[in-house]
């Protein structure tokens, strides 16, 4: 299990809202204080949500988007028990993925 | 020509001179508590105040309450917060769970004795403030957390506004979410007196704008908007503390935008221009006890979000009407 995806999905007559958060740091490039030295931005590229295997919602990010960013969308055509699957992967090459069941 | 003066003006004039500080005082009227002899310690006496408790005591109350149409400001603003559980919130559970489970230098953590994951401490939290034996005084939550982090772990820095505190308050009251609270404070006792103390000062009017807890958090000014935000009745609302307050902070907080109960009385102080108590004190216990107490017999509900700004409830009507 992923620790770094939050996911709540609920289904009600055919539309699924889904709401996410990722954990991560999502920062600028930018001067450490104390040494002056340039600490590198690290921040989301992408985020993938899929139904059932299904490419859903490309989200391309950038440096503007706040830490620990929040996703919320709806779509139809979901089940109460459809898989939602969702992967992100930031500049730095880490990525995460996880699979949440539709409620 | 002769001037009339009235005799009573004179008398007044005579008297103000004489002793002015008497004659403001009687004006204050410190004495002025409208409400506190109706005030019980559980969570229907709201019935009192707003009377809207019965559509907000269950879910199913409230369920009804929304299908029928009802508005946010007519459940003088109980119906969001406690039912929806926030996702950043769990989020920093998480952080929470570590510190709980961090060992110190001798390999000691929260653990050690409250069991991985405070096992044991479930539920616990739904009974805070409580008579501490030992010290002899009634302590809060957080108090708690830092008397047992100093005295058992050896950390000196982990005092009730800290992020560190905080953040175990916050995921020590999420291990007893959907616990009934239940201060007992109708047997005599420290707790009791803590109560009444309380009660004296949540209805005592202070500060730079003359203004009591009360004078917000009671009809009429609860259930109307006040500057942008939604006071409410003070009966039920700790349920739901620690909560997650984003986006809003006290000046140079670290506390990941989580607000302890006492953090909360501290931020209402310092916007109505009172003496701001240390958290953890014994007057901010007494408020602390009376708001706890105020909530017996209601659902602890953590973690959720304080969405104050939300006004999505407004667009609730349109939804109704059209389904």
């Amino acid at each position: 299990m992923s620790t770094t995806i939050k996911v709540r999905a609920m289904v009600s007559a055919d539309i699924a809202t889904v709401k996410a958060i990722i954990n991560h740091p999502m920062t600028v490039e930018r001067l450490d204080k104390a040494t002056g030295k340039v600490v590198p931005a690290h921040f989301i590229e992408e985020v993938v949500f899929s139904h059932n295997g299904e490419e859903l919602l490309v989200a391309s990010c950038g440096q503007a988007i706040s830490k620990n960013p929040y996703f919320s969308f709806k779509f139809s055509g979901a089940r109460s028990g459809d898989t939602l699957g969702v992967i992100w992967r930031d500049n730095q090459g880490k990525q995460d993925r996880d699979e949440f069941q539709i409620r | 020509m002769k001037t009339k003066i009235p005799k009573a003006a004179l008398v007044a004039a005579l008297v103000a001179g004489i002793c002015p500080v008497t004659v403001f005082a009687a004006e204050v009227r410190h004495d002025f508590w409208p409400g506190r002899d109706k005030v019980i310690p559980h969570v229907s006496g709201d019935e009192q105040f707003s009377n809207t408790y019965r559509y907000w005591k269950d879910e199913m109350s409230l369920d009804a309450a929304v299908t029928a149409g009802l508005m946010s400001h007519e459940m003088n603003y109980k119906d969001f917060r406690w039912r929806e559980k926030s996702l950043e919130g769990e989020m920093l559970l998480g952080e929470g769970q570590e510190l709980f489970n961090t060992a110190n230098e001798q390999g000691q953590s929260c653990a050690s004795c409250h069991g991985a994951d405070g096992k044991e401490l479930e539920g616990t939290y739904a009974r805070m403030p409580k008579y501490n034996e030992r010290l002899k005084r009634v302590v809060v939550g957080p108090t708690q957390i830092r008397i047992c982090a100093e005295e058992r772990l050896g950390r000196k820095d982990w005092g009730e506004d800290t992020r560190p505190n905080t953040l175990l308050a916050f995921y020590l009251a999420s291990l007893s979410d959907g616990e009934i609270i239940d201060v007992d404070v109708n047997a005599p006792g420290p707790v009791k007196d803590s109560y009444e103390r309380g009660r004296d000062l949540f209805f005592k009017r202070v500060g730079h704008f003359h203004f009591a807890c009360a004078s917000c958090h009671t009809p009429p000014s609860s259930g109307n908007y006040l500057r942008g935000q939604r006071p409410t009745t003070f009966f039920g609302d700790a349920a739901q503390y620690p909560i997650y307050h984003f986006p809003y902070q006290l000046a140079g907080d670290n506390l990941s935008y989580i607000f302890t109960m006492q953090h909360q009385i501290r931020s209402c102080q310092q916007l109505s221009r009172m003496y701001q108590g240390r958290e953890g004190s014994a007057p901010m216990t007494d408020i602390e006890t009376f708001l706890r107490a105020s909530a017996n017999g209601y659902p602890i509900s953590v973690p959720v979000s304080e969405y104050n700004m939300n006004t999505d409830y407004l667009e609730r009507s349109q939804q109704v009407s059209s389904q």
